[in-house]
């Protein structure tokens, strides 16, 4: 699934969870973890697409399923509501999994538990003016996969895709307006940071590329002594590629904070005027290298 | 006489036009950045504290680029979604980036008293 820009539609990922979505839609609010969450997609006007999971606590997966059904049904936010027929959605998207689908005057949707990830999930999705027969919506709902299909995971927002093994959880996302920061662990010394830069060409007028390791490190609460920085192509833009001995800051702390080694790469794509850096503690071998080859940006 | 405080909806936000206020002076600086001269609020508590202070009574504040091309396409006819766009096109971001982005100086303009916003008539509700 690539991060498409066209007209027609993007990709979205979150939380090991994708769909294929127009491209005027956004992650407008977000909240948990891949446990237990939600991602709420809008196209600027309203709310389009609400996903929400929670891992299933095993067992009868309908059992499960029947909870949820009565707690959809109890919901007054979706009137009218109604199941829909098992054909509503394609025999691929329910392979694997125990099907509700259901309609409501608002739109339609669907939950379901997955066999394969153990996870329970509702994905409602609410048609524009330019849907007035609910199809798109229902292709939309058809598109909302609950799991990667291999080991790596799909993020995607804002214009900004990259793929993760699936073993990194995301810590805390920071999305701001020109700055996205995703934060991943995977124990406790593991971690990797993706973090992209809007108006890359104003950062650069005020530190050149060579410094910028050295400046996100500082930004990042880190005390380091010299960074070793090595330029070189990345994804056929100018890059650098660096390592540091450093420790966190925690004021008076910083003499019994672990010294870590953190190996990172930052590159400039000039065409969508953004800065990527990817930072990982001792990461494993090619890690940085392949995620960086997944990264789209515009 | 009752005041009650209007809602506006999304839609009649979008839909609003902002406008420079009249009596702020906006200076150029050889850089081609903006800088906005304005009189300050001197009403009331303000009045005490500006003198305990001893603050000016004009205020100046400086846009950066950004800043500047946002207040330079503020022309009167302009809504906040084709600020939005231009925001969306000049700084390479996604709508939603360029619409938090945009809103949140708006709001802080619209703070200071920089701007207005005119709210279109049939887009309102209250």
């Amino acid at each position: 699934m690539t991060a498409d820009t066209s007209h027609r539609d993007k990709a979205f990922g979150w939380q090991g969870l994708s769909a294929r979505i127009p491209s005027d839609w956004d992650l407008g609010a977000f909240g948990g973890d891949s446990r237990e969450g939600h991602a709420f997609l809008d196209d600027g006007v309203a709310v389009r697409l609400r996903v929400r999971w929670t891992k299933g606590r095993g067992g009868n997966p309908q059992a499960g399923l029947k909870r949820y059904r009565r707690a959809i049904a109890k919901s007054k936010s979706l009137p009218g509501l109604s199941e829909a027929p098992e054909e509503f959605l394609p025999p691929r998207f329910r392979r694997d999994k125990v099907v509700y689908p259901f309609r409501w005057e608002g739109g339609c949707g669907a939950a379901w538990r997955c066999a394969a990830c153990g996870r329970l999930v509702t994905a409602e999705v609410t048609p524009g003016i330019d849907d007035p027969d609910a199809k798109l919506s229902r292709r939309i709902l058809a598109t909302v996969a609950c799991h990667p299909d291999g080991d790596e995971a799909l993020w995607a927002v804002y214009g900004f895709a990259f793929r993760l093994p699936s073993t990194y959880n995301l810590a805390q996302a920071g999305l701001e307006a020109g700055r996205l920061v995703f934060p991943f662990r995977r124990s406790d010394k593991d971690w990797l940071t993706v973090e992209r830069w809007a108006v890359a060409s104003q950062l650069l007028a005020k530190a050149p590329l060579g410094k910028c390791p050295g400046e996100w490190l500082k930004l990042g609460g880190w005390s380091v002594g010299d960074v070793v920085c090595r330029t070189e192509e990345v994804q056929d833009a100018p890059g650098v590629r660096f390592e540091a001995q450093a420790r966190r800051r925690s004021g008076w702390l910083r003499g019994l904070t672990r010294l870590e080694h953190v190996a990172g790469l930052l590159w400039h794509d000039a065409e969508a005027d953004k800065l990527v850096v990817l930072a990982a503690g001792d990461p494993a071998e090619g890690l940085l290298d392949a995620v960086a080859t997944s990264v789209e940006c515009c | 006489m009752a005041w009650r405080q209007r809602q506006v909806s999304r839609q009649a936000m979008m839909e609003s036009v902002p406008r420079l206020n009249p009596d702020v002076r906006w200076d150029r600086l050889d850089t081609g950045e903006l800088t906005a001269v304005f009189r300050r609020d001197v009403r009331g508590i303000r009045r005490v504290l500006m003198k305990l202070l001893a603050m000016p009574e004009i205020g100046r504040i400086d846009l950066d680029r950004t800043g500047t091309e946002v207040v330079d396409a503020i022309d009167g006819s302009r809504t906040i979604r084709d600020l939005i766009g231009d925001v969306q096109d000049h700084l390479h971001l996604s709508r939603k980036e360029a619409e938090v982005a945009l809103l949140k100086y708006m709001e802080l303009l619209g703070q200071r008293g920089l701007v207005g916003f005119e709210i279109r008539q049939g887009t309102e509700e209250s």
